[in-house]
């Protein structure tokens, strides 16, 4: 007998002893897949409830260090503002000095001062000078605002005032500003409330 | 009717399409009773398969289970396979593979040793011959020998190239050859 048909024959005979309950293993196995369905069920569950007091536990600290890793504004004119003086005001500037005429600053100035700290501010239409991003911060009766920051006041600190309001009028009176072109804009005359 | 035959229907039906597999009296694809319909055609035949490797029947009946309890978790992809019964089998094999390791790594003293007791007709020297082989040379042999596959669908069972299955064969046969004492006269084709 060659080695193939022993090894056809031998393997054919060795086989004919497994003989299986195909209804009792069918069932078996349905048995066993339906643990295992269970088991993954139970297994996601313990994971999402897992996940979520982890969350709850580590996410307070999670948010500090994510708070950490931002970079903090330097301590100028911001957000934190007093809504006392939240409104519109408008000025009259005098072309009386030389500052003002150095700079075009003579006419009617409207200053909007946000809530949130930001400062929208009108110039007469002789002034030509960047007046976007400006901002502003009130302290108690003291107000420090960087107006013309970006060119005329380039490289000053912003400017520190004492502020007084009574009924319409906003009035300015200079604590410390080396600006000499921001002290006459707020400084040269009354505001006046306009909404 | 016989094994053989029994074995012959199934692979027509793993090489027939899709619609072709079902069609015998079988309901549409991807139903439950589509899986009970292949769990009764293919259950006993890979089970076969799993104990003449393994060599043992309570352990080639929890393999072959385990087999058809991932046939039946991946029923909705596999059943729209060409021959999802070649993927249970597959499956059988693997888990086949990796017990035949983890009992050789666990003693081998037993290497060699059938169970005390073999029930009904086994050929004892086929049997004791074919465990001495590595684990990968028993399966080749098992599926060339008893499942009659060509070499292409040993390779394509085993995961690999038909070259390796071949050689697996090849080396297998010399050591069976030499083991009982028998001349191969034939050779892989």
């Amino acid at each position: 007998m060659s080695l193939d048909r022993r090894l056809r024959d031998g393997l054919q005979r060795s086989s004919s002893v497994v003989d299986p309950d195909v209804p009792e293993s069918l069932s078996i196995v349905r048995r066993k897949a339906r643990r295992l369905v269970v088991r993954q069920r139970v297994g996601q569950v313990t994971f999402a409830a897992l996940a979520v007091a982890a969350l709850f536990l580590a996410g307070p600290r999670i948010l500090d260090v994510v708070r950490s890793l931002r970079p903090v504004r330097p301590a100028s004119p911001g957000p934190a503002v007093s809504t006392a003086i939240a409104g519109t005001y408008t000025t009259e500037v005098p072309a009386g000095s030389s500052v003002v005429r150095d700079n075009h600053l003579a006419g009617r100035w409207t200053m909007h001062l946000a809530p949130n700290g930001v400062v929208t501010v009108t110039a007469p239409p002789s002034f030509t000078g960047v007046l976007t991003g400006v901002s502003y911060q009130v302290a108690g009766s003291q107000l420090r605002i960087d107006l013309f920051l970006q060119d005329i006041c380039g490289g000053a600190p912003p400017g520190a005032y004492q502020w007084r309001r009574a009924g319409d009028s906003l009035t300015f009176t200079v604590v410390n500003d080396s600006c000499a072109a921001r002290v006459a804009v707020l400084t040269s005359g009354t505001w006046t409330s306009s909404g | 009717m016989s094994s053989l035959a029994v074995r012959g229907a199934f692979r027509d039906h793993e090489r027939g399409p899709v619609s072709g597999v079902w069609s015998v009296g079988a309901p549409g694809v991807g139903s439950a009773a589509e899986y009970e319909w292949l769990f009764r055609e293919e259950f006993p035949a890979v089970m076969r398969t799993v104990y003449l490797i393994c060599h043992d029947r309570h352990r080639a009946q929890d393999i072959t289970q385990d087999a058809f309890v991932q046939l039946l978790r991946h029923w909705d992809k596999v059943s729209r396979y060409e021959r999802p019964g070649a993927w249970v089998r597959r499956v059988a094999i693997r888990l086949t593979m990796r017990a035949v390791r983890r009992d050789r790594l666990r003693s081998g003293l037993e290497r060699d040793a059938l169970p005390a007791e073999l029930p009904g007709p086994v050929d004892i020297d086929v049997l004791r011959a074919i465990r001495a082989l590595p684990r990968m040379q028993r399966a080749a042999v098992v599926l060339f020998y008893f499942e009659d596959r060509p070499v292409a669908e040993v390779a394509d069972i085993m995961n690999c190239s038909n070259a390796t299955a071949r050689v697996h064969l090849h080396r297998a046969r010399a050591r069976l050859a030499e083991l009982l004492g028998e001349e191969a006269l034939e050779d892989v084709p």
